[in-house]
């Protein structure tokens, strides 16, 4: 909203552990108000990229502008004010163990604003029921809640801010299908109410098809092909045919299909 | 508009402005998370005098269903802002919304889904004296359980290693060295290093009171019976408690928490004896070690002081120490030792089994292990004291 440049602009980035590397002269644009799919194969970088986005890895080379900031050199003010601006859902939610649900999404609002405690639970109750979570479970603490409900938390916290860009690190992974789609459809529905820019790295072939407006594949050190699902289909590359028309990704491919024949 | 209002554009304003019927509210600026008590100031004041009650809308008809909000000069509206939007129309539109102007569509799906959530509801915490008595009974019941639960697992335990036992050769396995080398071998640095620093403290001690007797050489007579008797197995399993019980549960209860322990009963393997039989095996084999150990370090450490402090050579403290020594000492010293190593490994393993969920269970039942064995060594070692003084040894 602020400004209308690329929400995520990274460049020739290089990330490795012990000499081995794992990017090479990555280079990936994320567009605003888009949902973006990142996949890729079992240790391919995916979580490490989305780290590096987030300021958690610092990678050997190369520059991450997030929301127009480079933050691979910028002052603490601008981290700040980056981090103001994101909203990050980690794999199992990442909540604070200690907290309960609601004061999990109060977290960001008491670190970031200076709201009575009247305006914080208004809130938490507002987000809490945004992402489909009864109010009875604003009590609770994380370890009481089922898998899906920790994501849903998780998410509410990432929303509570009301963020410009949420980057998700696999969401649906661990949900069953029916709990994957519900939360494919909030998803969905939440970027496109809250004009969310959204980044997400996952394994999920239903995912890709269901939420996002692109993918990015990342194999062989980089992001070799980016475009819509229909666009990626059409690349000649050994691992995008394997990964769509394999066992798993043929049935998606074929149920559309079948539909239309119908 | 812009013009006159481009200065502030971050900051939220709000405006009545009079019409013919009821009024229009025109809106402006940031109204966001970060501007909230400013947006409700300024729809406070707003309102005039009326609106200083900390309530949002002013007299209900001052806008009315007649009236209408000017949302044009909003830069940025954010479900926060929409929240509070929609709580102020609520004051005066019975139908939930009075009539909009230069409402952008994203705002409009803003406010759609920021519409007042419902109340959360949490229990009441109880007063506080409840609490105070549900956790020291809980508590209680909690130690009585493991005391419980550690005497099953000591019996049931007991049974099946005794099965174990036909086969000697069996036991020594790779396991067992593993475990005596990490529990044994690797604690003797800071056993020996330890053991040496108390028997130097104590010679200090001692040295002072004894030396207004003129009994300064009665030190060795101390020393030998306060560290071969008591100091350097307490000490020692007090160490061997902080180093190998916590870690006996920490990584049993890893084992537990990624199911490598249920994949060992897939299999037919017994977790007790594939896991805790070589852990208590190897401590019931290194403790008495590093008490000899400890022995000696704390009578060398004794030697440093008196010679240092009182000018007693190490010949002479020698002399003295082989008068005075008694084989039943350092007997009774030895044999706290084994004793002590099965409370450590069976308290260190029982708890590791205990682990129910993750690391954070781990984290918890391993303070919790070396708690319980450092208790439970010292207790013992009192009852051990009350046995020998009333049989008299």
């Amino acid at each position: 909203m602020m400004t209308d440049g690329p929400a995520i602009v990274l460049r020739d980035i290089v990330n490795g552990f012990n000499g081995v590397l794992v990017h090479e002269g990555l280079n990936l644009e994320v567009r605003r108000g888009e949902i973006l799919g990142l996949i890729g194969g079992s240790g391919t970088g995916k979580s490490v990229l989305l780290r590096s986005i987030v300021g958690l890895h610092r990678p050997i080379s190369g520059e991450a502008l997030v929301l127009g900031a480079n933050l691979t050199r910028a002052a603490e003010r601008v981290w700040e004010e980056t981090r103001r601006r994101w909203g990050v859902l980690f794999q199992d939610g990442a909540l604070f163990s200690s907290l309960t649900v609601r004061e999990n999404v109060q977290a960001p609002l008491r670190r970031f604003t200076r709201l009575e405690q009247e305006d914080l639970d208004r809130l938490a109750a507002l987000k809490i029921s945004l992402v489909g979570l009864p109010p009875e479970a604003a009590g609770k603490l994380p370890s009481e809640l089922s898998g899906g409900m920790r994501k849903r938390a998780g998410l509410a916290r990432a929303l509570a801010l009301d963020p410009e860009l949420l980057l998700l690190d696999e969401p649906t992974a661990g949900l069953d299908p029916i709990g994957a789609a519900e939360f494919d459809i909030l998803l969905r529905a939440l970027s496109k109410a809250l004009g969310l820019t959204v980044f997400l790295v996952t394994h999920d072939i239903d995912s890709l098809y269901a939420v996002c407006d692109r993918v990015a594949v990342l194999a062989e050190k980089r992001i070799i092909a980016v475009g819509s699902v229909r666009d990626i289909l059409k690349e000649n590359n050994a691992w995008i045919q394997e990964y769509f028309r394999g066992p798993r990704g043929r049935a998606l491919l074929d149920g559309p299909a079948r539909k239309e024949r119908e | 508009m812009s013009g006159l209002e481009g200065g502030a554009e971050a900051a939220p304003r709000a405006r009545l402005l009079p019409l013919e019927q009821g009024a229009a509210l025109r809106l402006g600026g940031e109204w966001s998370v970060s501007t909230l008590p400013e947006c409700r100031a300024a729809l406070i004041a707003a309102f005039g005098p009326g609106g200083a009650a900390p309530d949002l809308a002013g007299p209900a008809d001052t806008v009315g269903p007649a009236g209408l909000v000017d949302l044009g000069g909003i830069t940025r509206l954010d479900t926060a802002g929409g929240l509070l939007l929609n709580e102020f129309f609520a004051r005066f539109a019975a139908e939930g919304r009075p009539r909009l102007e230069n409402c952008r569509p994203e705002f409009l799906t803003i406010l759609d889904i920021s519409r007042a959530p419902p109340e959360l509801t949490e229990a009441a915490p109880p007063p506080a004296w409840k609490l105070f008595l549900h956790s020291l009974g809980a508590a209680l019941w909690e130690e009585a359980l493991l005391l419980a639960g550690l005497c099953a697992f000591f019996g049931e335990f007991s049974l099946r290693a005794a099965r174990r036992l036909r086969r000697p050769a069996s036991l020594f396995c790779a396991p067992t060295i593993h475990h005596l080398e990490q529990a044994g071998i690797r604690a003797l640095p800071i056993v020996c290093l330890l053991n040496f620093l108390i028997g130097l403290v104590i010679a200090y001690m001692a040295a002072a009171s004894l030396a207004m007797f003129g009994a300064r050489i009665y030190v060795v007579n101390l020393l030998e019976v306060v560290t071969l008797r008591e100091m350097a197995v307490l000490i020692t399993s007090i160490l061997v408690a902080g180093r190998s019980g916590s870690s006996f549960t920490a990584q049993i209860g890893v084992m537990l928490s990624n199911q490598e322990v249920d994949a060992m009963r897939v299999l037919g393997l017994d977790p007790l004896l594939e896991l805790a039989l070589p852990r208590t095996l190897a401590l019931f084999i290194a403790l008495p070690c590093l008490v000899v150990a400890a022995d000696i370090m704390s009578l060398l450490g004794g030697l440093t002081a008196a010679w240092l402090s009182m000018g007693i050579s190490p010949a002479s403290f020698l002399s003295a120490l082989r008068e005075c020594i008694q084989a039943k000492h350092i007997v009774i010293g030895l044999a706290k030792a084994p004793v002590f190593a099965l409370v450590i490994a069976c308290v260190g393993c029982f708890l590791g089994f205990q682990v129910k969920g993750g690391a954070d269970a781990v984290g918890r039942l391993t303070t919790r292990s070396v708690v319980e064995s450092i208790f439970l060594v010292i207790l013992l070692d009192a009852l051990f004291a009350l046995l020998f003084s009333l049989t008299g040894i």
